[in-house]
């Protein structure tokens, strides 16, 4: 396990996705906005009417630099596992290295949406005393194995409040 | 040495019908009110006596239901009316105790007993309203088995009691002041909403009459009188404030009508955080707490112990010494690093721009209004912004020590962590801040009953690499 690894490929599809439902919920709000804009007074109007204009804005604008960076964002997504510590790191544009070291894991919770079940990917969290971090997604067997391995680590390393 | 289950003190069904009476008192006025148009004055009295009743009987049995039980190697706490709730504390999950005494409890030799633990609630995990002061010792006995004997000859006793001088030092420069005052106008918002309108506006009629001069007067001597109150509050609070350092073990003991008695053990503690607020530094005088795991229901940063109210700044090293000796003491001087300056500065005038534009854009026909928001608005964006960038810095002391300075707001602190109570660290940089060789690293620890981070923002990235090698070494 002792070396830096990516995130599986499929994960791209999943973010894509996510872009979509952003898309989907930011085009719900603006609809909502713009229906009801024929409902208040003559006054509100103009200010609904910016607001509502602003929303489609980030409608299209959001999801497409979503989209845009979903390979960037997979580039730099990376995570280490070895006997003393894990370290994610990830980010384009602003860049975040994350080190947790084994010893301090209070648990690890796999979890499995709707769409990542679609592509057998499971999202991996580990949580320690002070708060948990993500593993965005990886595969099923091998999301198990690193359970399991992190768990086996973790028991052995000394872990006291 | 184990006991049966026993009720509490019957004096705190006194208490547990004052804390049940002020929780039901606004939800009944509110109530009153409403009804008062609707009803007659008979049947609202009949409602609220029976409501009293009711809550009186509620609380009768909620006094006999709870006991608790002091065995071997826990404690166990019974209660609950309808759900029954039974609780099991075991000594070595304890992370300190607190005794509070008020003076009207001292001649029946009984005090209030509370036990945190690391479990997320926001309360302590058992609080004992009022029971024998000798409890206390009994728990303590049976949770440090080993030695007790030894311990009563007394080995040396390390000890530090405040002197009147320090106390009213302490007092005169605590910035709690200003917290208390924003509350104190929180409140005058709210009443100057209940006021009806044309009250309010007969009063500032009259106030404009008298004139400009006599309202800056009359609200010079309000603030006044705020910041008596909140320096006499402090001094009861520290009154007598005693630190006794014994096996291993802080006890601190403050107060002057409800003495406060906290133990807590030095290995449990998280960090030490030296603290020194803007008006603390231009004297010279610090503050230094510790950051514990306590499920105690005060805000965030009061759940901080205070060691040390106020000592000079150049006796710190001195201080922790003598309390706390494994913390290795050093110098920290930041290294002036001009992006540093530039990304602080660069952020403080990102906020300015919109928060003073929108200030401006309300109150644009006052001069004076504009002039004054504009020095306020400086004053409280760029000066916190100037003093992160000369303050942060990080840096390991030993193989078990890290040390980090920062800012927050206009204090001052300095932070000694021990690797083994930092949780996860974090660095974060940019496409555009790698390329300055620029980063800042977050350092997150348990506290209280969530979690605490401690950054340094903008540092050079071989000082946060350095720091990331040292934290991955065994």
């Amino acid at each position: 396990m002792d070396k830096v690894k990516k995130l599986p490929k499929d994960i791209e599809v999943i973010w894509r996705l996510n872009a979509l439902l952003d898309c989907t919920i930011l085009l719900a709000i603006t609809l909502i906005i713009f229906i009801g804009k024929t409902f208040v007074s003559k006054g509100m109007q103009p200010f609904l009417l910016i607001v509502g204009l602003v929303f489609l804005g980030l409608t299209i604008l959001i999801p497409l630099i979503e989209v845009m960076l979903v390979n960037y964002h997979w580039n730099y997504w990376t995570y280490y596992i070895d006997a003393q510590q894990v370290e994610l790191r990830h980010g384009f544009f602003f860049r975040k290295q994350i080190i947790i070291p084994i010893a301090r894991i209070q648990n690890v919770t796999l979890k499995q949406g709707p769409i990542l079940r679609l592509k057998n990917l499971q999202k991996i969290v580990i949580e320690t005393a002070a708060g948990g971090n993500d593993i965005s997604g990886i595969k099923n067997d091998e999301a198990d194995n690193l359970k399991e391995l992190i768990m086996k680590l973790a028991r052995e390393a000394q872990n006291d409040l | 040495m184990t006991s049966k289950p026993k009720r509490l003190h019957p004096i705190s069904l006194l208490i547990f019908t004052y804390e049940s009476i002020k929780q039901i008192i606004f939800p009944l006025i509110i109530f009153i009110l409403g009804f008062s148009r609707i009803s007659s004055i008979a049947w609202l009295i009949v409602i609220v006596v029976a409501l009293v009743i009711i809550n009186l009987i509620w609380d009768i049995m909620d006094y006999f239901m709870f006991t608790y039980q002091i065995l071997e190697s826990e404690v166990v706490i019974r209660s609950g009316v309808l759900v029954k709730k039974v609780n099991h504390v075991p000594f070595d999950r304890i992370q300190n105790i607190t005794t509070n005494q008020w003076f009207f409890l001292k001649p029946f030799g009984l005090e209030e007993l509370e036990i945190e633990t690391a479990g997320q609630s926001n309360k302590a995990e058992v609080e004992l309203k009022a029971v024998p002061d000798t409890l206390k010792k009994e728990i303590d006995l049976l949770r440090y088995k080993k030695g007790t004997t030894i311990n009563n000859a007394q080995t040396e006793e390390n000890v530090y009691t405040i002197s009147w001088p320090d106390l009213w030092k302490f007092s005169l420069t605590s910035p709690a002041y200003f917290s208390a005052l924003l509350a104190v106008l929180a409140l005058y918002g709210k009443v100057k909403d209940a006021i009806k309108q044309n009250v309010y506006q007969n009063i500032a009629d009259r106030m404009t009459h008298l004139g400009f001069l006599i309202l800056i007067i009359v609200s010079l001597i309000v603030l006044f009188v705020f910041y008596l109150g909140s320096v006499a509050i402090l001094i009861l609070k520290y009154y007598h404030f005693q630190l006794l350092e014994n096996d291993g073990r802080l006890q601190i003991t403050r107060g002057l009508f409800q003495i406060r008695k906290t133990v807590i053990s030095i290995k449990r503690i998280q960090t030490v955080i030296v603290k020194q607020p803007l008006l603390r530094t231009f004297l010279g005088i610090s503050t230094i707490q510790l950051v514990i795991i306590s499920n105690s229901k005060e805000g965030e940063t009061e759940k901080d112990i205070v060691i040390m109210p106020v000592i000079a700044t150049k006796k710190v090293g001195e201080f922790l010494q003598q309390f706390l000796p494994q913390i290795p003491v050093k110098e920290i001087e930041p290294k002036l690093n001009k992006w540093t300056y530039y990304y602080e500065l660069r952020n403080a005038t990102l906020w300015a721009i919109p928060t003073l534009g929108c200030l401006i854009w309300i109150g644009y026909s006052n001069f004076w209004f504009i002039i004054m928001i504009i020095i306020l608005g400086l004053f409280l964006l760029f000066v916190p912004a100037f003093l992160s960038a000369k303050r942060s810095k990080v840096q390991y002391v030993n193989k078990e020590f890290l040390m980090l300075q920062n800012n927050k707001f206009m204090i001052k602190q300095v932070i000694y962590i021990p690797k083994s109570r930092i949780q996860y660290i974090e660095k974060r940089s940019s496409i555009w801040l790698e390329q300055k060789s620029i980063a800042s690293l977050l350092i997150y620890i348990r506290s209280g009953n969530s979690k605490r981070t401690f950054n340094v923002n903008y540092q050079a990235e071989e000082d946060i690499s350095e720091i990331i090698t040292w934290y991955s070494e065994k």
